[in-house]
């Protein structure tokens, strides 16, 4: 079980989103605002979160 | 006010426009962008926001997503920034020109993946926290190798490219990428469906994605 999230043309799992939008496309770095490196963190964190609640859900 | 990049593209006239965005380019390049007061933050309606609005310049345009919070302060600065990487994002255009990505999440407790786990070696009861540590991710190691062999088996000569991360959070042994051309998209949604049956639906897909995970350096 995923939490799923509707986008444009389909529904997706959550953790999906935050793997694509945070740690792919294409990266600028020195003039990017939101810190890249903060970036990653966050989508580590968030990754980590989503599964744990994906777990939970899954067990009731 | 300052820019937040969605997209890279060709530079050449648009069928469609999208609302909302501007086209800056350089170098025979585009670059879709926003006027924005600040970055977005990351909250899964600003996450949501920026994926809708790349996936309606995927179906209009070849394009490379932009990592989402990329924002530059002026014109001036995303012109620069296509001048200085022109050859590698012309190259990746090239690349992902008539695909889209799909991804393939696989559990850790699949059918068919064997972790070479002897849970009955009267060895593991005597071993310490450092040995059993090494052996559990030695098994994790072994999991994401079976896991690999199976979708490059499933997919055989079916994707352009293919992008793999071991373990990317718990429950999970591998997440997949893939680039897969238009032609070849009907067919790799049958081959995951039938793995997915295989597996008593211990991985998940989903796509078509804009191609985040070939946009840049190739992954795994």
């Amino acid at each position: 079980m995923t939490t799923a999230v509707a986008t444009q043309s389909r529904e997706v799992a959550v953790i999906d989103l935050l793997d694509r939008l945070l740690q792919g496309g294409v990266a600028i770095q020195g003039q990017i605002t939101l810190c890249a490196a903060d970036v990653e963190l966050v989508a580590l964190d968030l990754r980590v979160l989503v599964a744990a609640v994906d777990k939970i859900a899954g067990r009731t | 006010m300052s820019l937040l990049l969605y997209a890279v593209s060709r530079d050449r006239p648009m069928r469609d426009e999208v609302p909302g965005l501007s086209r800056i380019s350089a170098a025979g390049l585009t670059v879709y962008a926003e006027l924005v007061d600040t970055a977005p933050g990351i909250t899964l309606e600003e996450l949501l926001h920026y994926e809708r609005t790349v996936e309606r310049l995927m179906f209009v345009d070849t394009i490379l997503p932009m990592r989402f919070g990329s924002v530059l302060e002026s014109e001036q600065a995303v012109r620069d920034f296509l001048s200085e990487r022109d050859l590698e994002l012309s190259g990746a255009l090239a690349r992902v020109d008539g695909a889209a990505e799909y991804g393939v999440r696989i559990a850790a407790d699949v059918a068919g993946v064997d972790a070479g786990e002897d849970d009955a070696d009267p060895a593991m009861a005597e071993a310490g926290p450092g040995e059993l540590y090494m052996r559990a991710r030695l098994a994790q190691h072994h999991r994401s190798q079976e896991a690999r062999r199976l979708l490059d088996s499933a997919l055989d000569g079916l994707v352009r490219a293919h992008s793999y991360r071991d373990m990317p959070e718990p429950g999970t042994t591998l997440s997949a990428s893939f680039l897969v051309g238009h032609e070849s998209e009907p067919e790799f949604r049958k081959r995951i469906t039938e793995l997915w049956e295989r597996t008593g639906g211990r991985l998940s897909w989903s796509g078509p994605w804009p191609a985040y995970s070939f946009a840049g350096g190739m992954r795994g």
